[in-house]
This record gives C-alpha cells, sequence and structure tokens, in this order.
C-alpha cells in the first residue's frame, strides 16, 4: 500500500531522478568510450547553436508585439487628438477673440468715424470740422483707411500680434511704439484729429 | 484557459489603445488650442471691426445731431438711437454669449435703413454683407 501510494506520489520525481541516474549512469558507461563522449559534447554543442534561432524568433515575436502596439496605439491616438481638440477649442478661441476684439473694434472704430464724416452733408461738415486743413486732413485719412481691406487689417494684426508674442516669448528688447502695427497708426491719428474738432464726440473705449 | 488568453490579449490591446489615446490626447490639447486661438482671432478682430464700425458712425451721427437736431427725420434719429441701445448691449468679451448674432443681426438691418434713408453707402471692403466669409492668414 505505502509502495503504491508512494510511487503515485513521487512517481513523476522517481522518474525525473531515474533518468538522471541512467543518463549518469548511461554517461558512465559512454564514458568507457570516448567516442560516444565526444557525440555528447556534440548534442550540448548544438544546443548551443540552437539559441541564435530562438532569439531570432523572440526577436520576429517582438516585432510583431511591437507592430501590433504601435497600430493599436495610433488608432487611440487618433481618438485622443481629437478629444484632446474638443476639450481645448472653446479655451483657445475664447482667448483669440478676446486678444483681438479691442483691436478689431478700435479699427472699425476709426473706419466709421472717417467714413461718416466723409459722407455728411457740406453745409455741416463745415460745422463738425471747422477748417479747410482739417477737412482735408479727414479727406486724406478717409481715403487711407478705407482703401484697407478686412482680409488686409486683419493680416497686420495678425502679424503685429504675432510678432509681440515673439517677443514676450524670447524675452528680447522691449516692443517700440512703432511696433504697435498700421491699425494702431491710424487709431492714434484718428485720436489726435478728434481732439482738435470740439464738435465731434466719440467715445473711444468700450463700456465694459 | 484560451479565453483567459483572449481576455489578456484584448486587455493588452485596450491598453495600449489607451497609451495611444493619452498621447494624442495631450497633443490635442495643445494644438486644438492654437488653431482655436487663431480661430478666434479672426473671429474676434471682425466681430470688433464691425461694432467698432457701427460705434464710429453712431457718435458722429450724434454729434451732427447735436450741432443739428432737424438734419435727420425723427425715424433716423429713432434708428440710430436704437443701434446705439443694441452696441451697447452687445456682449463684446463673451464669446459664447448667444444673444452676440440677434443682436448683430439688428444692428445690420437698423444700418442698412439708416443709409437707405440718408442715401449714403457707408461700408468698407471686406465689409459683411450677410454671411462672413473666411480669410486665410
Amino acid at each position: 500500500m505505502m509502495g503504491t501510494i508512494a510511487d503515485e506520489l513521487y512517481s513523476e520525481t522517481l522518474k525525473l531522478v531515474n533518468v538522471k541516474l541512467d543518463s549518469t549512469s548511461s554517461g558512465t558507461s559512454h564514458g568507457k568510450h570516448p567516442d560516444d563522449g565526444s557525440t555528447d559534447e556534440c548534442t550540448h554543442d548544438n544546443d548551443l547553436w540552437d539559441a541564435p534561432d530562438d532569439l531570432a524568433e523572440t526577436s520576429d515575436l517582438d516585432r510583431e508585439w511591437k507592430n501590433r502596439r504601435e497600430e493599436f496605439q495610433t488608432i487611440g491616438y487618433r481618438d485622443g487628438i481629437i478629444a484632446g481638440k474638443e476639450a481645448s477649442a472653446q479655451e483657445g478661441f475664447n482667448h483669440g477673440f478676446k486678444e483681438s476684439v479691442n483691436a478689431g473694434y478700435q479699427w472699425g472704430l476709426v473706419r466709421g468715424v472717417t467714413s461718416a464724416l466723409a459722407f455728411l452733408p457740406d453745409g455741416l461738415k463745415e460745422k463738425v470740422m471747422e477748417t479747410d486743413i482739417k477737412r482735408a486732413q479727414l479727406q486724406k485719412l478717409y481715403e487711407s483707411t478705407s482703401s484697407i481691406s478686412t482680409p488686409d487689417a486683419l493680416k497686420s494684426f495678425h502679424d503685429y500680434i504675432v510678432s509681440k508674442k515673439t517677443v514676450e516669448n524670447t524675452n528680447t528688447t522691449p516692443s517700440s511704439p512703432t511696433s504697435e502695427g498700421l491699425l494702431g497708426k491710424y487709431y492714434k491719428e484718428l485720436s489726435a484729429f478728434v481732439k482738435e474738432c470740439p464738435a465731434i464726440n466719440i467715445q473711444p473705449t468700450i463700456d465694459p | 484557459m484560451g479565453e483567459d488568453m483572449f481576455d489578456s490579449s484584448v486587455n493588452l490591446e485596450q491598453f495600449h489603445i489607451k497609451e495611444g489615446y493619452d498621447l494624442g490626447y495631450k497633443d490635442g490639447l495643445v494644438s486644438g488650442k492654437d488653431e482655436a486661438w487663431q480661430v478666434g482671432l479672426q473671429h474676434g478682430f471682425r466681430v470688433g471691426e464691425e461694432l467698432g464700425f457701427y460705434k464710429g458712425c453712431v457718435d458722429i451721427w450724434d454729434s451732427a445731431i447735436a450741432i443739428q437736431p432737424e438734419l435727420f427725420s425723427p425715424r433716423v434719429r429713432k434708428s440710430i438711437q436704437t443701434m446705439e441701445n443694441l452696441i451697447g448691449r452687445y456682449p463684446l468679451m463673451d464669446p459664447e454669449d448667444e444673444s452676440a448674432q440677434d443682436i448683430m443681426e439688428s444692428l445690420r438691418l437698423q444700418f442698412k435703413r439708416i443709409c437707405v434713408t440718408l442715401g449714403v453707402k457707408l461700408d468698407y471692403i471686406g465689409y459683411p454683407m450677410s454671411s462672413s466669409q473666411d480669410v486665410a492668414f
């Protein structure tokens, strides 16, 4: 009884031990024949020579895994970038909007004031702008500003904003007064002009 | 056993998809913000320009009325007053306010009405006639 249980429990171990014992015993028996011993070494050598093949197989597998990993990462990346863009779009839009709306407003004010003044009936024009010089000045300002299209104005403003940002980022020389852009120049010109015409009452700032 | 192996490979797929997603999301946040910033920059400038244009016109008309009240008919003066109120109500610093579009439409209508009555053509190259057109930098 005991023997059979032991056999059952340890049969695997026993088999292994037996194999080992067999191999050692056969080894010793083979040891008697040097030729057999050398063949034994050859099989070991073969195992060693097999190793590079195994490596090649694993690197193939690695490549396969790597490809699959990249494939799934790409799938995820595509969805992620869309979701990320959606998540930050409103914030970015609001930033851009708030950065440009005042400049646009000032530029629009220049357009509106000069256009409306230029199209006033002659008799009234003389009451609003008392001298010929003033009226000529206005006409010139009107003509130069109305020749600038919205896309051009937008481009001028965009270039200005980008250059301002670059200066801020690189932290080099502080922006000079002339870097305010073409539109800022016209706005200043109009402000100076209006100051000399007491009849014109404009509110240059936006009410909060 | 086979099911477990399948599950774990699915989990690994999910993991790699998630890995890519997180990376994409991060990049998307940055690029999306920048792209939208450019769009916002354009939109804000256009909206500001149009509103400033109306404000400039209204200010000059008001200055003219102060000198010569009988210059404009009561109807035109009422329209100018309406425009002034609309400009004051415009949510210029809140691009997400949905009332903006309606106010702008009303402003355009009033402005056109005044221009027709006065017999003047007050607009500029790029003045938004109906729908806004996009511009590439």
